[in-house]
């Protein structure tokens, strides 16, 4: 004999288990968006560790550039222009590179080098310390800045020989 | 009730798809950008080092070293060799919108150098898209 219809058995989701499925499918869903908006700061973190990148190698430039003045000049490195230069006594102490020596030259100074581009202000520092005597410069340049709250930094190292 | 749920899922669905590929969008912008401003650093960067000097001093937007010649037209950056003809180095989809040129030239004083500064956004950047600007200084390693 068959069943009428109003006798049919029906399976259905009752509510908390439509419920529990809406929230599991949200949570993945915001996941999703979290992890891409790693990708999305990661990409800005990115961009603007290019921009300390040629930061530190401009510093760690100056450097080699008032090396190869002194010897243009045919001066000791070591007694070279006290208003911008004097890695003999200033080793082991940050510096900050600047433009604004006298002649048109390049220095450093122990005032702080800050550059701003689209609200991000990047700080550049240079370490300078004398190995073998002082024939050879370790020059560090390390570039920061600070992106969503957390500080990066960028460290660019090479040596110069008093050649 | 459960069509109201079932639409607050697809909107909410809807919105996830849109906000990742806007992201994927505004992620590939970003790094080709910066793959063109660095490209273009570079072969700037890698002329100077190999120059014998730097003759005159750096200035405006058009840096000449030996038989190298880096300029900024229709929104890229060109460099022209010997005269022949311009070799565009930054890519059709990214817009220069600033590059310069400064620094000193050899003398009997000084070490020549050169500092280069570009600025470099997407071509089809909304305005809320912040420019990439790259800035360095470099001398002739020669």
């Amino acid at each position: 004999m068959l069943k009428s219809s109003s006798q049919k058995n029906y399976s259905s989701f009752t509510l908390i288990e439509v419920v529990f499925a809406v929230g599991i499918i949200l949570i993945f869903l915001g996941s999703l968006i979290a992890i891409f908006n790693v990708g999305t700061k990661n990409a800005v973190v990115s961009k603007h560790r290019l921009q300390a990148a040629n930061l530190a190698r401009g510093a760690v430039e100056i450097a080699r550039e008032v090396r190869d003045t002194a010897k243009v000049r045919g001066v000791n490195w070591n007694q070279m222009d006290a208003d911008c230069w004097l890695p003999g006594s200033l080793s082991g102490v940050i510096n900050h590179p600047r433009n604004d020596c006298s002649g048109n030259r390049l220095g450093f100074s122990a005032n702080p080098d800050t550059l701003t581009y689209n609200q991000v202000t990047f700080t550049r520092q240079v370490q300078i310390i004398n190995l073998s005597g002082s024939d050879t410069k370790k020059i560090t340049a390390t570039v920061s800045w600070d992106d969503y709250g957390q500080s990066h930094s960028v460290t660019m190292v090479t040596y110069l020989t008093n050649y | 009730m459960g069509v109201s749920i079932f639409v607050i899922v697809m909107v909410v669905g809807l919105a996830v798809v849109v906000t990742l590929t806007r992201n994927r969008s505004k992620n590939e912008t970003l790094s080709n950008v910066q793959q063109s401003g660095n490209l273009a650093m570079e072969m700037i960067t890698e002329a100077v080092e190999k120059a014998s000097s730097i003759p005159t001093t750096p200035n405006g937007s058009q840096l000449t070293i030996g038989t190298k010649t880096f300029s900024l037209s229709n929104d890229a950056i060109w460099l022209t060799i010997s005269g022949l003809a311009q070799q565009r180095l930054t890519s059709p989809d990214v817009k220069v919108t600033n590059l310069s040129f400064s620094g000193a030239a050899d003398s009997a004083t000084i070490k020549g150098y050169v500092t280069i500064e570009m600025t470099l956004q997407s071509a089809w950047a909304q305005s809320s898209e912040a420019p990439l600007t790259l800035h360095t200084t470099v001398i002739s390693q020669l």
